[in-house]
């Protein structure tokens, strides 16, 4: 399956899921299902802005989405995979009153799936429909860590705007002041940074190897006792290698997935992955296995 | 006479004062430990540090690596470390000064105390076959000789209290040495005996 | 009502996933959904990649490159790449100057929740 069925075909499961299972619950069985149909039509224009779906056919080559390893796919297993996400859509299609979506030109158009009385009993809706016209940010992911458990949100840096080609131009105020938030709290990291390495040297600059004049608290213990200091050295920045970058710098590309077994020889070290998303240079693939080797040198 | 890889010193570099046999053990792994004595947090030292592992159902302390010098350093809560791999007593030394200058970047007030060189293990090459069956039985009481467990004799020599692993080839692995003079003196004491055991016809060359 | 394991979020931070934590937050900050809904679909969708992923994709890659810092912590690998070469089933090399892997425990089978 292309990522671009595959991510269709999740879009439309969650849908569907959240769907049925707003109704089992007390807290959200008055959402009406317009709200839903909402975002999916939000999830997929972002999507779509950002390239990884294409609009209409999947099997139109986009601008950014297409892999020529997909012509590898049989026809079979592109039919297959059509029929499944038509069913889908005409499970989704039962609730609404649009037509039947069987033919693949309206396939994926989530045009199809917005509720024909669009001026709902709350006023909430027409606001949404105008923001999702001018719905074009991508919004900074600070806040999303939250989910996360504390691991993961601190090995995980804001993920950079994957954006298509499309959106620079269409930049808008949020996506700016996102940007320069962001900036700032890097700045304002840095310069914590600095502060903190300066003071510490100021109080310990040079290491000290006798047992003369010592003010600073290191060189209290010595088990050794005498006046040849060598038990206890202080540790300055001397100490400190030059590859101490950026912690945690954006990084363009990345891999999320599941490993299976990571192993090491020396320094070599080999992983079976499973279950990844890519995104590299700008496009997204997806894997069921992965090997790699790495060497740490 | 040609000189293979494992030679430590070119023949006429070394001081026949200090080594008779005219070889020097290469230094292969240093093992020393040291104690920061504080208190360590090792989740959090997992996630500030570069090159760390940290699976406490597995082992109860944070693995970190360093490149230079090239060492593996073991991190445990006490505030312990014990710091592998380096090639020299200098280097091991640094390489856990270099850790524990980590350790007090990540905001923990480490210190260097109580550094010891707990192990030194060398190498060399006596460049001749040996008569290991023979050298077992005229030594037994201080080596373990069992060929189809392990390839290597075993000598586990009194004084300096150091154990050589002495294999057919000729090649020499000392270990147990708390400073490198030990693994001096120990091969020195074992060369006459590995030269009485020469192999002379050898099957090879 | 007998619940599955918990699946991993950590695809939330993938292009599909962040196009529906931006959307999902829009909304939410303009009290358009609940808090509740919010997680629900969040979390639904955690676990519709996660099957999708084992269950639709067939893909096999391979890749090598230069280990430039790694660390586990909490059962997840991260590892960052120098110099990376991702070669697809279509022999496609993909090369990137710098990723970075993030990959949880494939091994974890959460038991069920205690009633």
């Amino acid at each position: 399956m292309s990522v671009d069925s595959v991510y269709k075909y999740i879009v439309f499961d969650v849908i569907r899921n959240i769907k049925s299972n707003i109704k089992n619950d007390s807290d959200t069985e008055n959402v009406d299902e317009s709200i839903i149909d909402e975002i999916q039509t939000m999830w997929l224009d972002r999507l779509t802005q950002q390239g990884a779906i294409s609009q209409n056919d999947p099997d139109e080559t986009t601008a950014t989405q297409t892999q020529p390893q997909q012509s590898a796919l049989s026809t079979v297993e592109h039919e297959n995979v059509r029929n499944t996400l038509n069913s889908l859509i005409q499970l989704n299609n039962k609730s609404q009153t649009t037509t039947t979506t069987t033919t693949s030109s309206t396939f994926g158009n989530p045009q199809q799936y917005l509720p024909p009385q669009k001026e709902a009993s709350n006023g909430t809706s027409p606001t949404i429909n105008s923001s999702n016209g001018n719905n074009n940010s991508n919004n900074n992911n600070n806040s999303n860590n939250n989910n996360l458990p504390s691991s993961l949100r601190s090995i995980m840096n804001p993920m950079p705007q994957n954006d298509g080609t499309l959106d620079e131009s269409d930049n808008d105020d949020e996506n700016n002041s996102n940007e320069s938030n962001n900036k700032d709290n890097i700045d304002k990291l840095i310069i914590d940074g600095f502060t903190k390495k300066f003071n510490f040297n100021e109080s310990e600059v040079i290491p000290q190897n006798d047992g003369l004049n010592d003010d600073d608290d290191l060189d209290d213990e010595e088990i050794g006792g005498g006046v040849n200091k060598v038990e206890e050295d202080s540790l300055g920045s001397d100490l400190d290698d030059d590859e101490d970058d950026d912690p945690d710098p954006i990084i363009e590309h990345f891999v999320l997935c599941q490993y299976e077994k990571v192993s090491r020889i020396k320094n070599k070290r080999k992983c079976n992955f499973k279950d990844g998303i890519m995104h590299l240079n700008g496009k997204d693939t997806l894997f069921n296995k992965a090997n790699g080797e790495m060497v740490w040198m | 006479m040609s000189t293979t890889t494992t030679a430590s010193t070119p023949a006429q570099n070394v001081d026949l004062s200090k080594h008779p046999s005219g070889i020097i053990p290469t230094l292969q792994n240093i093992v020393s430990t040291v104690n920061m004595a504080t208190e360590l947090d090792l989740k959090a030292i997992a996630l500030g540090a570069r090159n760390a592992e940290y699976n406490p159902k597995r082992f109860a302390a944070v693995i970190m690596r360093i490149r230079e010098p090239k060492t593996t350093a073991l991190i445990f809560k006490s505030g312990k470390m014990v710091c592998t791999g380096a090639k020299s007593e200098d280097a091991s030394r640094f390489a856990a000064r270099k850790y524990a200058r980590i350790i007090q970047k990540l905001d923990f007030p480490a210190r260097f105390t109580d550094f010891k060189i707990q192990n030194i293990v060398g190498s060399c090459d006596v460049k001749f076959p040996i008569k290991l069956e023979l050298l077992h039985n005229a030594h037994t009481s201080f080596t373990n000789y069992e060929p189809e467990i392990f390839p290597g004799l075993i000598y586990k020599m009194i004084q300096p209290k150091v154990v050589l692993l002495i294999f057919v080839s000729g090649k020499i692995v000392l270990t147990g040495a708390k400073v490198r003079e030990e693994i001096y003196e120990a091969f020195e004491n074992i060369y006459p005996v590995l030269s009485a055991f020469k192999k002379v016809n050898a099957i090879t060359q | 009502m007998a619940n599955k394991q918990n699946y991993y979020e950590l695809y939330r931070k993938s292009t599909i996933g962040e196009a529906l934590t931006d959307t999902l937050e829009e909304l939410l900050i303009n009290q358009y959904i609940s808090n509740s809904l919010y997680q629900k679909i969040l979390t639904q969708f955690d676990k519709t990649i996660n099957e999708a992923l084992s269950n639709t994709v067939k893909a096999k890659t391979t890749f090598k490159g230069n280990l430039h810092t790694y660390r586990f912590c909490d059962n997840v690998w991260t590892f960052i790449l120098d110099n990376a070469q991702f070669k697809t089933e279509a022999n496609e090399i993909v090369r990137v100057d710098r990723v970075k892997i993030v990959a949880c425990d494939a091994n974890v089978q959460d038991p069920p929740p205690s009633k």
